[in-house]
C-alpha cells in the first residue's frame, strides 16, 4: 500500500467538486434558455381583449357589432366537482366529452388552464352563473364576438374567426396568440389592423398551482388595452336590406354605386347567408355546411363571378363608334337579318334605334366597322390594328381591371387583346370574322358585375368614374376618396346615348322597369348561357339628370334581360330615391317571379 | 484519570467555523424557500422557524457535549446500536406513513427519524469494533460480518420504504477501502456502476460487442497468463450478467417511481410532469439564477414552489437560483474544504477509532452531498436524501451535528490522554 492512504478520497472530493462546479457553469453561464423557461414558468401573460371597431352605414346605422361570449377554462389540478350531473347540464356536455376535455387538459398541463368550453353566449351564460361557484377549477372570461342585428352583407364584410396554425406561423409581429380571433375575408381582413384594436395584456406572477400572486414588476410591463377603430361603411343598410330581399330565391348579383362619388351604396349576392353563422361557437360546422353548398353561398358572385355583358355592350361599342367617327347621329343604314340571329326586325336604322330595339346586326356592322378600318390591306393585320384600338377603349371603362378595389379579392374580368387571339389561333390566321360575337358583348369578354355597375356609373356621368370605394371613415377619419378618371370621348356621344337608354326604359326592351316617377336610363342584357336558360342582366342609372344611383343587376339563368334584372333594378332605383315603392305590383312579381316560364 | 485541558472549541477553527457557515447557509436558504408562503415567521407551520428551534437544540447538545467526559463515546456505543436497531425495528410497525415511508414517529406532533439516529450509532459501532478487535479486512469473514453492522440497518430502512438512506449506510464501504479493504473492490464497483449506466444509454447489442471486443483483447495481450485469462473472464460473464440483469433490476427490484427516476434521468422529456418534474423544475430555478443569482429572496422558481421539496431535498436549488453561480460555487467550495478537513483531521488521528469515525462521518457526508448536489443538477437519478447541515429536518441535522460533534470531541482529546 502507498503512503498516503487517503489519497483516493483527495481524489475523489476533487473530481466531485469539479464535475458540480462545471455543470453549474454550464447551467448558470454557458447555457442561457433557463432564464427564459424560467420567466415562462412563472409570469404568465394575461390578455384583455379589445372590443372590435363597430360597422356602420353611410347612415351611421350600425352593421357589425360586439356581443360579449364567455370562455372557460379548466385547471385539472384544482378541478373539483360535487354533482358531476349538474355540471354536465350547465355545459350541455355528455360525460365522454367531460372526460376527453379532462383528458386533454391534463396533457397540456395540470396546472395550467386549458380551454373547456368556447363562446358561451351571454343569456346562457347568465343561467349557468349562480352555479360556477361549485365548479372549483374552472374559470371563465369574457371575449367580444361579432354580432350582426340584421344579416346583411356578409360576403363584403367577411368574417372572423379563431387564428389558424399557419396565419399564426407567418405572424411576424408576435401579436396574435392562439385562440385569438382575427378577420378572415373581407372588410374584417382587410381592416384588421384597424379594427382589431390593440390587445392588452397584464403580467402576472403564478406560482407553481396557478394561483396569482400579484403583478410582474410593479404593473410597469403591462399594455393597456385599446380599442378597435370603428369604420363607416358607403353602404345604405336599408337599400341593402331591400336588395337582399329581392335577391332572394334567385341566383345573382346587383351592385349599386353613387356615380357621382363611385361610392357603392348596396352590393348583393345570392344565394346568401346569415353572417352569425360564422360568429361564435358553431364557426367550424356552419363553415364547412356553406362550403360545401353546391349553390356556394360564400361565394361573392358581385365583385368574383364573370359574365359576358350581352347587349349592354352595345353602349360601349356605340361610344367607340362615335368618337371614332365610324357614324353619326342622323345615319341611317339598312338592316338586314343575314349575318348574325337577332329579335330586331329587319329595316331602316339609326344608332338609337338600334340600341333600343338592340339589334345584333346593326352592331354587327358597326363592330366590322371598328375592327376593319381599312388601315391595312391584308384584312389579318388590318383586324388586329382594329382589335389593338378597341381594346384600348374597352379598357378605359375599367373592364378587365380590379378597379383598384382593396377590401376584398376581386376578380379582373376579360378583354380580349390581339396577343390573346395570337396565341389562340397564330398570328395572322385570325380576322373579323373569328370575333363577332364581340360586337354584342359576348364571346371571350368577360366583365364582373362591379364592372357594369361602374359602367353604368360611367354612363350616369357622361364619360367618368371614380372607383368604386366601399369605406369613407375610420374611425370618423375621412378616407382619401379616389381620384377622378376621365374618358377620352367626347361628353356629347355620351349624351347622345344616354337618351338612348332613357328611350329603352320608356319603350324598349326594359319597358317593365318604367315608372312614370322616375326618369331611369338603362339597357338590358340576354347573355347566352351555353348551359342553362339564359342570364338576365341590366345596367341603369337614375334620375337622368343629376344622377344619385347606378345599378348593374345580374340574374342568371333568368331569361330575359327585361324581366328579372330590369324589375329588380328599377325597384332598387325607387327604393333609393323616394326611401318606398308604389309600384307594388312590380315588388310582388319579383319576389315570386318565376321569370323563365313566363311569356313576355 | 484526570482530564483536562481538551481545549474543545478551538480544536479546530476551520471545522467548527465551516459548521456555523454551512448552519446558516440552510438558515438563510430555508427561510428564502418558506417566505412565500404565508406563514408567520413565529408559527409552527414555518419550517424556518421550526430549523432555527434545532439549530439551537443542536447548540445546547454543542456545549453539553463540549463538558461531558470522552469517556462515555466508548462505553455508548454497542447500546446505542442495538437501541436504534431495536427502533428502526418499531417504527417499521408504529411508525406514521410520510411520502411512502413508514419512518416516522409522531411523539405529540415531534417528528422523529431513527433511520437519521443509527447512522451515528453505526459509525459508533464500527469504530469501537475496528479499535477492540484485529480486523482483516482481506479475509471474507471478517469483510462480511463487519459489513453486517451497516447492511443491518440498511435492510429494515430498505423495508421501511425508505430506499434513498438505506443506499446511504453502503458509504461505510469507503471506512473498509481506508482500513485494509483491496482498492479492486472499488474497482469492480465502479466497472459494475459503469456497465449499468452504459446498457441504459446505449444499444444493448453494441455494448454486447463493445465488452466481447475488449475481452478478446485482452485475452490476446495475456495469452501466456492462466490467471489473467480466468479473472478476466470471471470479469466478463459479470459484465454479461449486469446487462442482462438491467432490465430484470429496472422492473423487478426497482419500483416503478425509481424505474422511472432513473429514466428520467437520461431523458427529462418522457414524462415532464411526474418525476421529470423535479429535475426539469431544479435545473431552470438553477439555470436562471445565472452569474450573480437573483437576489436574496428573489427567486421566482423556487420562490413560487416550482421546485417541488425544496426546503428538503432540492435545497441547493434555492442556492443556486438566489445567489448564482457566484454564491453556489462559493457554497460548494465550503463544503468541499469543510469535507477536506474531516479527511485531514482523520487521517491525522493516531487512534484507530478516532480514525475510523472520522472516515465513517466523511463517508455519510459525501455520499449526501455528492448524491444531493448532483441529483439537484440533474446529473443523479432523484434520490431523495438531505443536504447535511442545510436541508430542513430536525432528526437529520441533530444526527449529523452528533456526528461532528463526536469527533471534535475525540480530536480535541490528546493522543496521550486516550488511555483505556
Amino acid at each position: 500500500m502507498s503512503g498516503d492512504k487517503s489519497l483516493i478520497f483527495k481524489i475523489f472530493l476533487l473530481l466531485i467538486s469539479l464535475i458540480i462546479l462545471s455543470r453549474l457553469f454550464y447551467l448558470q453561464i454557458y447555457e442561457d434558455k433557463y432564464q427564459e423557461l424560467s420567466e415562462n414558468n412563472t409570469v404568465h401573460l394575461e390578455s384583455i381583449y379589445p372590443s372590435r371597431g363597430i360597422i356602420s352605414d353611410r347612415n351611421d346605422s350600425v352593421i357589425v357589432e360586439n356581443k360579449p361570449t364567455y370562455d372557460f377554462y379548466i385547471i385539472p389540478k384544482q378541478f373539483r366537482v360535487q354533482d358531476t350531473l349538474e355540471l354536465l347540464r350547465s355545459f350541455s356536455i355528455s360525460k365522454e366529452e367531460l372526460i376527453n376535455k379532462l383528458n386533454t387538459a391534463q396533457r397540456y398541463s395540470i396546472h395550467r388552464p386549458s380551454i373547456f368550453y368556447k363562446e358561451m353566449d351571454h343569456s346562457s351564460f347568465a343561467s349557468i352563473q349562480s352555479k360556477l361557484y361549485n365548479f372549483k377549477g374552472i374559470f371563465h372570461s369574457p371575449k367580444p364576438t361579432r354580432f350582426y342585428r340584421s344579416p346583411i352583407l356578409p360576403h363584403v364584410l367577411g368574417y372572423v374567426s379563431e387564428i389558424g396554425p399557419s396565419q399564426l406561423n407567418s405572424d411576424s409581429t408576435n401579436y396574435y396568440l392562439q385562440g385569438d380571433l382575427i378577420g378572415m375575408s373581407g372588410i374584417e381582413k382587410t381592416y384588421e389592423k384597424d379594427l382589431r384594436g390593440i390587445k392588452g395584456y397584464k403580467l402576472k406572477l403564478y406560482d407553481v398551482n396557478g394561483i396569482s400572486v400579484g403583478s410582474f414588476n410593479d404593473g410597469n410591463d403591462d399594455r393597456i388595452v385599446s380599442n378597435g377603430k370603428n369604420i363607416k361603411l358607403s353602404i345604405d343598410s336599408q337599400l341593402q336590406l331591400y336588395v337582399e330581399k329581392l335577391l332572394k330565391g334567385k341566383i345573382g348579383s346587383v351592385v349599386a354605386i353613387e356615380p357621382s362619388s363611385g361610392q357603392i351604396l348596396a352590393i348583393a349576392s345570392s344565394p346568401s347567408y346569415d353572417p352569425n353563422l360564422l360568429s361564435g361557437r358553431n364557426y367550424s360546422k356552419n363553415f364547412l355546411n356553406l362550403q360545401t353548398d353546391t349553390l356556394k353561398p360564400i361565394y361573392n358572385r358581385a365583385l368574383m363571378a364573370t359574365y359576358p355583358p350581352g347587349s349592354m355592350f352595345k353602349l360601349l361599342q356605340s361610344l367607340i363608334g362615335l368618337e371614332k367617327q365610324l357614324i353619326n347621329y342622323d345615319d341611317e343604314i339598312y338592316i338586314n337579318l343575314n349575318n348574325i340571329g337577332d329579335l330586331a326586325p329587319e329595316g331602316m336604322y339609326d344608332l338609337s334605334k338600334a340600341i333600343v330595339k338592340s339589334s345584333n346586326n346593326y352592331f354587327f356592322k358597326l363592330f366590322r366597322k371598328i375592327i376593319n378600318q381599312n388601315k391595312n390591306s391584308n384584312t389579318y393585320v388590318d383586324s388586329r390594328i382594329g382589335l389593338e384600338e378597341w381594346s384600348k377603349y374597352v379598357k378605359m371603362f375599367g373592364l378587365g381591371s380590379n378597379l383598384n378595389f382593396a377590401t376584398s379579392s376581386v376578380s379582373k374580368g376579360f378583354v380580349p387583346s390581339p396577343t390573346y387571339y395570337n396565341s389562340y389561333y397564330g398570328i395572322n390566321r385570325w380576322k373579323f370574322s373569328n370575333i363577332y360575337s364581340l360586337s354584342i358583348g359576348q364571346g371571350e369578354l368577360l366583365v364582373t358585375p362591379l364592372q357594369m355597375a361602374n359602367f353604368a356609373a360611367i354612363m350616369a356621368n357622361r364619360g367618368y368614374y371614380y372607383n368604386p370605394n366601399i369605406v369613407l371613415e375610420i374611425d370618423d377619419k375621412k378616407i382619401v376618396q379616389p381620384n377622378l378618371i376621365d374618358i377620352d370621348i367626347d361628353e356629347k356621344h355620351f349624351e347622345y346615348v344616354v337618351n338612348a337608354m332613357e328611350e329603352v326604359v320608356n319603350s324598349g326592351s326594359a319597358r317593365r322597369a318604367y315608372s312614370k316617377d322616375l326618369i331611369l336610363c338603362g339597357k338590358t342584357s340576354t347573355v347566352e348561357n351555353p348551359f342553362g336558360y339564359d342570364h338576365s342582366g341590366f345596367i341603369g342609372f337614375a334620375p337622368k339628370s343629376n344622377p344619385k344611383i347606378a345599378i348593374a343587376a345580374y340574374i342568371e339563368n333568368s331569361g330575359w334581360g327585361g324581366r328579372a334584372a330590369a324589375s329588380i333594378s328599377s325597384l332598387v332605383v325607387e327604393k333609393y330615391i323616394f326611401g318606398e315603392i308604389k309600384r307594388n305590383w312590380l315588388e310582388t312579381y319579383v319576389l315570386n317571379g318565376d321569370f323563365i316560364d313566363e311569356e313576355d | 484519570m484526570r482530564k483536562i485541558n481538551y481545549n474543545f472549541f478551538s480544536n479546530d477553527i476551520i471545522l467548527v467555523g465551516g459548521y456555523f457557515l454551512l448552519l446558516s447557509f440552510g438558515f438563510i436558504s430555508i427561510y428564502s424557500s418558506q417566505s412565500t408562503d404565508g406563514y408567520e415567521f413565529f408559527s409552527n407551520q414555518n419550517e424556518s422557524f421550526k430549523q432555527l428551534i434545532w439549530i439551537s437544540i443542536c447548540l445546547l447538545i454543542f456545549f453539553a457535549i463540549s463538558i461531558l467526559e470522552y469517556r462515555f463515546i466508548f462505553d455508548l456505543a454497542i447500546p446505542l446500536y442495538f437501541i436504534s436497531i431495536l427502533l428502526l425495528l418499531l417504527v417499521l410497525f408504529f411508525g406514521q406513513e410520510v411520502n411512502n415511508h413508514t419512518s416516522w414517529f409522531n411523539f405529540f406532533g415531534i417528528k422523529f427519524q431513527p433511520s437519521e439516529f443509527s447512522k451515528f450509532s453505526t459509525a459508533l459501532l464500527l469504530a469501537k469494533v475496528f479499535d477492540s478487535y484485529t480486523i482483516k479486512l482481506n479475509k471474507i469473514k471478517h469483510l462480511i460480518l463487519t459489513s453486517l453492522i451497516f447492511i443491518s440497518p440498511s435492510i429494515i430502512i430498505l423495508l421501511q420504504g425508505d430506499t434513498g438512506t438505506a443506499l446511504v449506510y453502503f458509504s461505510f464501504f469507503l471506512v473498509f477501502l481506508r482500513e485494509g479493504l483491496s482498492i479492486n473492490y472499488l474497482l469492480l464497483f465502479l466497472s459494475i456502476a459503469f456497465i449499468f449506466v452504459l446498457g441504459l444509454i446505449l444499444e444493448i447489442y453494441f455494448l454486447y460487442i463493445l465488452i466481447t471486443t475488449i475481452f478478446l483483447v485482452y485475452i490476446g495481450v495475456s495469452i501466456k497468463n492462466l490467471k489473467k485469462i480466468i479473472n478476466s473472464s470471471i470479469l466478463f460473464i459479470l459484465a454479461i450478467l449486469v446487462i442482462n440483469g438491467q432490465d430484470v433490476i429496472l422492473n423487478n427490484v426497482l419500483s416503478k417511481k425509481q424505474k422511472q427516476r432513473v429514466e428520467t434521468l437520461i431523458n427529462p422529456s418522457v414524462d415532464p410532469l411526474g418525476s421529470g418534474w423535479n429535475i426539469t423544475q431544479s435545473k431552470i430555478a438553477i439555470g436562471s439564477g445565472g452569474f450573480m443569482g437573483k437576489g436574496f429572496l428573489k427567486g421566482t422558481q423556487t420562490g413560487l414552489n416550482f421546485v417541488p421539496i425544496q426546503s428538503t431535498d432540492f435545497i441547493f436549488s434555492v442556492i443556486g437560483e438566489e445567489f448564482g453561480f457566484f454564491g453556489s460555487s462559493f457554497f460548494i467550495i465550503i463544503y468541499i474544504i469543510f469535507l477536506y478537513r474531516i479527511l485531514i483531521l482523520s487521517e491525522n488521528q493516531k487512534d484507530r477509532f478516532a480514525r475510523v469515525f472520522g472516515y465513517s462521518i466523511f463517508s455519510v457526508y459525501i455520499f449526501h452531498f455528492s448524491v444531493n448536489v448532483t441529483m439537484t443538477l440533474g446529473l443523479f437519478p432523484v434520490i431523495g436524501i438531505p443536504l447535511p447541515f442545510i436541508s430542513y429536518g430536525g432528526s437529520s441535522l441533530l444526527s449529523f451535528s452528533l456526528l461532528l460533534f463526536l469527533f471534535l470531541k475525540l480530536n480535541s482529546v490528546k493522543p496521550s490522554l486516550l488511555a483505556r
